[in-house]
């Protein structure tokens, strides 16, 4: 297991936990934990191949949360409908689902960390930690 | 010279727009509000808060019911296109916001 999956899983467990009424302390974790998640995720993908396997945790650290966020706003290219993992055909279809994911799951993050005025429902977690999975299989 | 984006401009049309979304999902959807501000990274958006019915958000019909809603509500709003805005979206069942009675989902 990856430390980007090992991360979906918590985030998984976090929102489950508290039965009834979870805590906001959890949900909250939960979208920040799943966030990272991804964002491990996309880093690790994208220094895969990176001739010098011991330099690749350094260059990820290169990498910030907004200008990922841009060039997932670029590469998302507008409206569509994010259809289910087996009809996306194209690498290009799976590449919007994970950029457009990012996009959200980055602001709802910011928003779950420091944002208290708004709490969260575990519905909304789950939301988000689904995108994010789903995110993983493209 | 500051441009604003349409959106934040024309508040009472962009309401409108939102009421239409709102009406075209009206199987799918309890309600839709909206905050209009500057996202964590400085970019003009719109969070756009829906609750749903809760038997559309089964756990095995989560992802589809809510990315569908999304793109109806994108389709309709045109955001960035039309309003310059980026939109965000939470989603909340019925009976959740009838428990946390949030002013802003209400």
């Amino acid at each position: 297991m990856t430390f980007a999956d090992e991360l979906l899983d918590l985030a998984r467990r976090l929102a489950g936990l508290d039965g009834e009424n979870p805590r906001q302390a959890s949900l909250r974790r939960a979208v920040s934990t799943a966030y990272y998640a991804l964002f491990h995720l996309v880093i690790g993908e994208a220094t895969a191949n990176w001739s010098k396997p011991e330099l690749r945790p350094l260059l990820g650290r290169v990498f910030e949360h907004g200008k990922m966020k841009q060039a997932c706003i670029k590469v998302s290219g507008g409206n569509f409908e994010i259809q289910p993992f087996e009809k996306r055909a194209a690498p290009g279809d799976h590449l919007r689902v994970v950029a457009k994911t990012f996009i959200q799951a980055q602001e709802q993050r910011e928003d779950a960390d420091y944002d208290v005025a708004l709490p969260w429902s575990r519905t909304e977690v789950e939301t988000q930690i689904e995108s994010v999975a789903d995110a993983f299989r493209s | 010279m500051v441009v604003y984006p349409r959106a934040f401009v024309h508040q009472r049309e962009f309401a409108d727009a939102v009421e239409r979304a709102e009406r075209k999902l009206k199987d799918n959807v309890i309600r839709i509000r909206h905050t209009l501000d500057y996202d964590s990274t400085g970019d003009p958006a719109v969070y756009l808060r829906v609750v749903m019915p809760d038997s559309s958000l089964t756990r095995d019909r989560l992802l589809e019911a809510t990315r569908h809603v999304s793109f109806v509500i994108e389709q309709e709003l045109q955001p960035q296109e039309q309003w310059g805005v980026y939109p965000y979206f939470r989603f909340r069942s019925q009976s959740e916001q009838q428990t946390m009675q949030e002013p802003a989902w209400a």
